[in-house]
């Protein structure tokens, strides 16, 4: 993963419960952009257009990966995680890092892939990408 | 499923931590090779020679022991004119006989009165030197200046 950082802690919560812990992410940029070339946009001297752009969309997405608590569903076991349980259905959750201070982000969105593999531990370890909808800063006292 | 139903998100986080700690501690044991079992199904493959010497058995390696042969070509292996000589210094003659032939073996060899020096140098240190797939000319390799 490109430009990863390690955050001690920052978890995955799904309707205020805490269902994961992430171990590594990246926050990804794109830009949608539009041309707005016009008519007096060309270099001095020459005949040719100098194009021109502006920014019209932004979005932001998140690769991360970590460990998942098993689902604790009662009934059937269904043998995955909580998390996937969200990421299938295409729920909103929350991501929340955190630094030693006690200040950081709150990231909200959906997973727009996810996969997971068990092991013998009650914890899936789990990659994905993650849509980010809304951001708000965390501070010590919230 | 959990065995321990997980209530409030504080349980839920120490948890996970504990689980990271778990994750980490085994990704560690995996970078570890243990080489114990491969030695120890090496020696069950590789039977050592036995040596039958004033009515004992004694156990000779089946190849040579590293650590003899990293002593062998430290101080018994010469240049000599451009040529490759096997000498055995004096001062290291008790310690290549006991590297060679195992502590019993030298004991034995050490209180054996009618033991000659020419008998180990010439006949046996050649004859397990062969066992170990490296030929020595027998009427050269009778010590120092030999």
């Amino acid at each position: 993963m490109a430009n990863e950082v390690k955050f001690a802690g920052t978890i995955i919560e799904v309707d205020d419960e805490v269902v994961a812990k992430v171990t590594a992410f990246s926050r990804n940029i794109s830009v949608s952009e539009v041309e707005v070339t016009g008519a007096e946009d060309v270099i001095p001297g020459t005949d040719v257009l100098q194009q021109q752009f502006v920014a019209i969309a932004v979005g932001e997405t998140a690769s991360i990966e970590g460990i998942a608590i098993e689902s604790q569903a009662t009934g059937a076991d269904t043998g995955q995680s909580e998390l996937k349980d969200a990421a299938e259905s295409g729920t909103v959750v929350e991501l929340k890092h955190t630094r030693n201070t006690g200040y950081g982000l709150k990231l909200t969105g959906f997973f727009t892939s996810y996969s997971e593999t068990g092991s013998t531990t009650d914890v899936y370890k789990f990659s994905g990408a993650f849509r980010v909808n809304s951001k708000e800063e965390i501070t010590p006292t919230s | 499923m959990v065995a321990k139903k997980l209530v409030t998100n504080e349980e839920r986080i120490a948890f996970l931590n504990a689980k990271m700690e778990e994750l980490a501690s085994e990704q560690e044991q995996d970078l570890v090779s243990d080489y114990d079992q491969a030695l120890e199904e090496y020696k069950n493959q590789n039977k050592p020679f036995m040596v039958k010497f004033k009515g004992k058995v004694f156990e000779v390696p089946r190849s040579m022991p590293f650590s003899f042969s990293m002593f062998y070509m430290r101080h018994c292996v010469k240049k000599v004119n451009g040529k490759t000589q096997f000498q055995i210094p004096d001062e290291k003659i008790d310690e290549f006989i006991c590297r060679m032939f195992g502590k019993k073996f030298y004991k034995e060899l050490e209180l054996s009165d009618d033991v000659e020096m020419g008998f180990v140098l010439g006949t046996l240190i050649p004859d397990i030197f062969e066992k170990w797939g490296y030929g020595i000319n027998k009427s050269k390799s009778t010590g120092k200046n030999g």
